[in-house]
């Protein structure tokens, strides 16, 4: 552990993990410990997940804007990528 | 202002439609897994559906729309196992759930902003991003593809993300049209 490290620091690798899928239960945890103690972080949190669901969006992983037909909500399951 | 007819019912579901990208992110930001996001979104369209001849077309849609979604998301929390939950901490959950009802509002604006900031990314930063989110790719995947460890390429994505963030929250201060 890089002891220049902070709890910042470690916030945004766990955000990071989270955003791609790719944490475990342990880093869940930890992820929560630090969210419980600094609640003013989740304003790190909003800004990468806003930007993720975009990138998401963009990617086709949701329905496109304008050109989905409110009669067919199935599309929303049509691309499970492994986006996060 | 309650009205069940045709016209009243497809004037809804434009504002529906209109919608998906903001819910779509409101779901991320209370879900965290995406997958996961996007069952609930969909599960909540079709609650919202269902809903419609009951809107107020008076009252703003999405207030209403989000208040249909964060049952939808109170559901799934009961259903998963706290341990896989993104926010187990209710506390910080339901502060998360405040703010993402406000913030989370213009997601289709920063939509156009996106399409023009992301040529302004560094061109590791654009090909990684182009991977994971146009292709699809694991960030394990990108990681072995790159010879690189998983940490590192999540790293890297978050410095895309926020640099992105960073370009369309300067480009909105500036008055710059989509």
């Amino acid at each position: 552990m890089n002891p220049a490290r902070t709890v910042l620091d470690e916030y945004e690798d766990l955000t990071a993990l989270i955003l791609d899928g790719a944490a475990c239960d342990a880093e869940r945890a930890r992820f929560n410990e630090i969210a419980r103690e600094f609640p003013e972080f989740r304003s790190i949190w909003l800004e990468q997940v806003r930007l993720h669901a975009l990138l998401v969006c963009r990617g086709g992983g949701a329905p496109a804007y304008g050109s989905m037909r409110t009669s067919s909500f199935a599309p929303l399951k049509r691309c499970r990528r492994n986006t996060g | 202002m309650k009205c069940g007819t045709d016209s009243h019912e497809a004037g809804a579901q434009a504002l529906l439609v209109k919608a998906q990208f903001a819910l779509f992110a409101y779901v991320c930001a209370l879900v965290g897994d995406t997958e996961d996001a996007r069952d609930v979104l969909q599960d909540a369209n079709l609650k919202i559906l269902r809903a419609l001849p009951d809107y107020d077309a008076s009252r703003p849609f999405m207030p209403w729309a989000k208040s249909i979604v964060y049952f939808e998301v109170l559901s799934y929390r009961t259903r998963k196992s706290r341990s896989h939950l993104t926010f187990a901490d209710q506390s910080f959950f339901e502060l998360v759930a405040s703010d993402a009802a406000v913030v989370l509002e213009e997601t289709d604006q920063d939509m156009a902003f996106l399409e023009r900031r992301m040529r302004k990314l560094s061109g590791v930063m654009r090909e990684m991003v182009e991977a994971r989110y146009l292709g699809g790719m694991e960030v394990k995947a990108l990681a072995r593809e790159r010879k690189c460890s998983a940490n590192a390429v999540s790293l890297l994505l978050f410095k895309a993300r926020r640099s992105l963030a960073e370009c369309i929250r300067e480009a909105r201060l500036k008055g710059v049209s989509p």
